[in-house]
């Protein structure tokens, strides 16, 4: 694995609605995670950046074991090169067919 | 607008996975799209290598090799969402073991059985090969070879496989592991409608209140599917989700009606639960009269045991169990009258409160109910049975065949449904649910062919476990085996398996991508491509067809399944293994290979390279100066046409996510035998289940009979096996993608911890597992993932180095041929406490 990797991963987690305010207290406590989402029916959207592959696992594994989690999917995945992960660049529309898989 | 490249990362992750949950995103967020890097890879779809749920994935390349993957969000399937297994697809064909060239058995410079693996040429490969098998033709008949394959091949290799055989070799032994997965799905459709696969599609879960699962793991088997149920109970507060099982797993957290019953007790709850239907007077009778039929099932059908296992001589119906008489509707209460809910309660362990919740979520008209169902339903020696008292109850109350009311058998391989079942790679079928038993449906297959009268032999061939055995007696000559790993995955490997395949008579090849169980107990090994390797199309559970284009080369000499069967065919002469009857009455065929008359017969072979897609390799049709994927498909779609199984174009499926056959004019069919939805209902008709002679499905009277095998005094645990999400079937491509081998490393023992302190033993012990057949030793684990009951222990079988199936007993559902994986009888004993 290499660790001169930087992982983006976002993750879509179920959860029964009650136990939401206690999980997103719990995520909010985790390392280089965010909540960018969440709605009252129970899902919340996690962004984790990340050295290792490994550590996205780790945080699906520790996230079905909290209490109230009823599934949490794995969306997106990127690797970005540290050094220039910080660079500004400028956003564009996307091209037709090859970078569909990328954004959709 | 300006930002940096991390922070426009994360918000395209946020985006997407918003999108897939139908959530709002804040404005701004949900346009942003590109970047350099994402740009400079080559972006394609592909249905995802494992289960049967068909996600889409797209997949980047880069160098030839694939660099990343991630959900489709154009699929209706998976709408962008990936699990586990399907998150690391990239790694799956990049272990440090990859096979890269054949290997043979050889000793000073010859091959021999008992020589060490030496890497020869494809040449000297396929040649042996030939060799084999004419020879074994000649001297002891087509019966004496056999292959075994899986719905893991591709729709055309798996066509390609069964025409070799079944029209070419002139041998039904070919048979796939789906055996072992989806045949008592298959002979269940069989009997009840006529056609094989669900009425149904996934979309069901959008419509549904009620969702029950019988038998099948969802949240970690069919992890995105559960997602979608998950959804719709969140959604939708008033939704119930009951979960039936032997033991607590994952999705008993979602469950309203959690409910762990004793092995076996499904025949018994199933019935009581008709019988409540009946006695609360909520039998759909409108429905019951004009579109079903009453049968009484012949019953003692023994277990498909070897047939001097005495309790195969007790089974006075063992020869013949797929048989009944018709009943009447009043016959058919009597029947069940006494599955009441006190029986059913006392027999299954589950309270009357949750049983008679359970009944009522299909007794009630207004709640549109969805059975979801797997391995705990077909894995079972009554697994035919307990598939038709699910669609029992949907036909007493007519909850079928419309959106939300949907019986849904479930598949554990990518193309189980594309490839095993519809081209019919069993041994007893042909495609399109044809049988090899039925004279017209022979020489349908024998015309579209271009195949003499006779050619396609009438017997069923030998199915999985039959195949075990033959090898074990002698029988079998040759054995080939691609894209399975039945040394692990079959049953009582030490007494059937192994020594079968060790059998001195016996030259037995793998096709494998890893050096499997299987592939180092045998003779030959070939190296295979795999997935986007080659072009591809598997079928998903909801009868979507789906195709993939090759975006890789595969590693070293690996070849295709589809290029290794066609060189072999190069290699045999058609008089070298068909009688002399049948050559004189297509003499023109005497002189030519199985190559010209199987695949360039003026029809597999009509598709020029030019219709290829530009911009893709194509490994094998490169080589043949053909498109032989197109001209297997659109020779295999003649059989389904107009016959309820139609298929699109083959252009059409590469510019899709797929199409759910039938598909007519253009057109996907969602809801089968219901008017509005289905073409091949007759206007005014409603719901008319055609494939059926009299448009009527059958409602079948079962009894309750014991299991093979069950926990007594010297062996007094139930021992059941499975799965875990990590890892796919027998672990071969999973265990070689490290975060996933890391997470899940070795299969443990599951047990409940009173019965561990009974006997001595505490989490982490070492402990052999024993069976009449064999043992294995393990960890104890008394918590995590799976909880289960005293009395009953439980181990997933992806673990090569520690074989579960040594200790399973082989016995199938009598009808469908297919193994009980879930039921025998074990004790255990302490090596060491830990």
């Amino acid at each position: 694995m290499p660790t001169d990797a930087l992982h983006i991963a976002s993750l879509l987690v179920h959860v029964q609605p009650s136990r939401a305010p206690g999980l997103a207290r719990w995520l909010e406590g985790q390392p280089d995670t965010e909540i960018r989402a969440e709605d009252a029916a129970g899902k919340l959207v996690v962004v984790l950046e990340s050295q290792h592959e490994r550590r996205i696992l780790e945080l699906v594994d520790r996230l079905q074991a909290r209490p109230g989690v009823l599934g949490a999917a794995l969306v997106y995945h990127q690797v970005l090169d540290p050094a220039t992960a910080d660079d500004a660049e400028e956003t564009a529309e996307p091209p037709q067919r090859h970078s569909e898989g990328a954004l959709s | 607008m300006k930002m940096t490249r991390r922070e426009f990362a994360k918000a395209n992750a946020a985006a997407v996975a918003a999108a897939t949950a139908g959530m709002a995103m804040p404005a701004g967020a949900s346009n942003l799209i590109t970047n350099a890097e994402l740009t400079r890879l080559n972006w394609n779809k592909a249905p995802c290598r494992f289960c049967g749920v068909g996600c889409s994935v797209m997949v980047a390349t880069q160098n030839d090799r694939i660099v990343a993957t991630h959900g489709d969000i154009h699929s209706e399937v998976n709408r962008g969402l990936n699990c586990v297994k399907g998150y690391f697809l990239s790694k799956i064909l990049y272990g440090e073991d990859r096979l890269r060239q054949p290997m043979l058995r050889k000793r000073n410079g010859v091959y021999d059985k008992h020589g060490d693996f030496e890497s020869v040429s494809w040449d000297e490969a396929l040649d042996l090969m030939a060799e084999k098998f004419k020879a074994a033709i000649r001297d002891h008949g087509p019966e004496s070879v056999a292959m075994f394959g899986s719905g893991q091949w591709t729709i055309w290799e798996g066509y390609a496989a069964s025409k070799l055989f079944k029209a070419g070799l002139r041998s039904n032994n070919i048979d796939p592991n789906a055996r072992h997965c989806m045949a008592s799905a298959v002979f269940a459709f069989m009997r009840a409608f006529g056609s094989d696969e669900p009425m149904g599609v996934y979309d069901d879960i959008e419509h549904a209140n009620a969702f029950v699962l019988w038998g099948s793991n969802m949240a970690e088997m069919h992890p995105i599917l559960w997602t979608r149920v998950t959804d719709r109970r969140l959604s939708y507060p008033d939704t119930r989700v009951a979960v039936l099982s032997t033991y607590e797993h994952r999705s008993f957290d979602l469950a309203d009606i959690p409910m762990v019953m004793k092995p076996h007790a499904d025949v018994v709850i199933l019935n009581y639960i008709a019988n409540h239907i009946i006695q609360t007077g909520r039998v759909d009778r409108d429905f019951v009269d004009n579109h079903t039929n009453f049968a009484r099932a012949v019953t003692n059908i023994g277990y498909g045991l070897r047939a001097d296992d005495p309790r195969e001589q007790a089974a006075e119906n063992a020869d013949d169990p797929n048989r009944w008489t018709e009943m009447s509707f009043e016959a058919f209460a009597e029947h069940v009258a006494p599955f009441t809910l006190e029986r059913a309660a006392r027999e299954s362990g589950v309270s009357e409160s949750r049983l008679e919740q359970l009944a009522e979520l299909y007794a009630d008209p207004d709640t549109k109910v969805m059975s979801f169902w797997t391995m705990g339903v077909n894995q079972h020696v009554r697994g035919v049975w307990v598939n038709n008292l699910i669609y029992n109850l949907h036909l007493l109350t007519g909850k079928i065949s419309e959106p939300g009311n949907s019986p849904f058998s479930l598949t554990g391989q990518p193309s189980a449904c594309g490839t095993a079942r519809e081209v019919g790679t069993f041994s007893h079928r042909l495609p399109a649910d044809r049988v090899v038993t039925n004279p017209e449906h022979r020489r349908d297959a024998e015309e579209i062919w271009k195949l003499p009268e006779g050619t396609i032999p009438d017997r069923v061939g030998f199915h999985a476990v039959e195949q075990s055995r033959r090898l074990k007696d002698g029988d079998l000559k040759v054995y080939w085996t691609q894209v399975s790993n039945n040394m692990q995955a079959g049953p009582n490997v030490m007494q059937e398996i192994l020594p079968g395949w060790r059998n001195p008579e016996a030259f037995v090849i793998v096709s494998d991508i890893y050096p499997t169980a299987s592939a180092q107990a045998a003779d030959l090994i070939l190296p295979a491509a795999s997935w986007v390797e080659k072009e591809g199309a598997f079928g998903n559970a909801e009868r979507r067809t789906q195709f993939f284009h090759q975006l890789v080369t595969a590693p070293g000499e690996a070849r295709s399944d589809l290029w290794q069967l066609v060189e072999l065919s190069k290699r045999i002469r058609v008089d070298a293994v068909w009688p002399a009857e049948l050559l004189d009455q297509a003499p023109e065929y005497r002189d030519k290979t199985l190559f010209e008359l199987l695949y360039a017969n003026g029809q597999v072979d009509r598709y020029p390279l030019s219709d290829m897609e530009e911009g893709f390799a194509n490994q094998e049709s490169e080589a043949l100066g053909f498109y032989i994927q197109k001209g297997l498909f659109e020779e295999y779609a003649r059989f389904g046409r107009g016959k309820g199984k139609d298929l699109d174009d083959f252009d059409v499926y590469h510019q899709t996510r797929g199409k759910r056959w039938p598909v007519v004019d253009g057109e996907e069919t969602l809801w089968r035998y219901r008017e509005g939805y289905d073409p091949y209902v007759e206007a005014g008709k409603g719901v008319q289940f055609y494939a059926k002679p009299d448009d009527r499905a059958l409602i079948f009277a079962v009894p309750d009979e014991p299991p093979a095998e069950a926990p007594d005094d010297d062996y007094p645990y139930w021992l059941c096996t499975g799965r875990v999400l990590e890892h796919w079937h027998t672990g071969s491509m999973t265990r070689r993608v490290p975060e996933l081998h890391r997470a899940v490393p070795d299969a443990l023992l599951y047990m409940h911890p009173e019965d561990a302190r009974a006997e001595g033993m505490r989490r982490g012990s070492e402990v052999k597992v024993i069976s009449r057949r064999g043992e294995v030793r393990l960890r104890v684990e008394t918590r995590g993932r799976v909880s289960v009951p005293r009395g009953l222990v439980y181990v997933p079988f992806f673990d090569a180095n520690r074989l579960i199936n040594k200790v399973v007993l082989d016995a199938t559902d009598p009808i469908s041929k297919q193994t009980d994986y879930k039921k025998c009888a074990v004790r255990l004993e302490l090596i060491s406490l830990a």
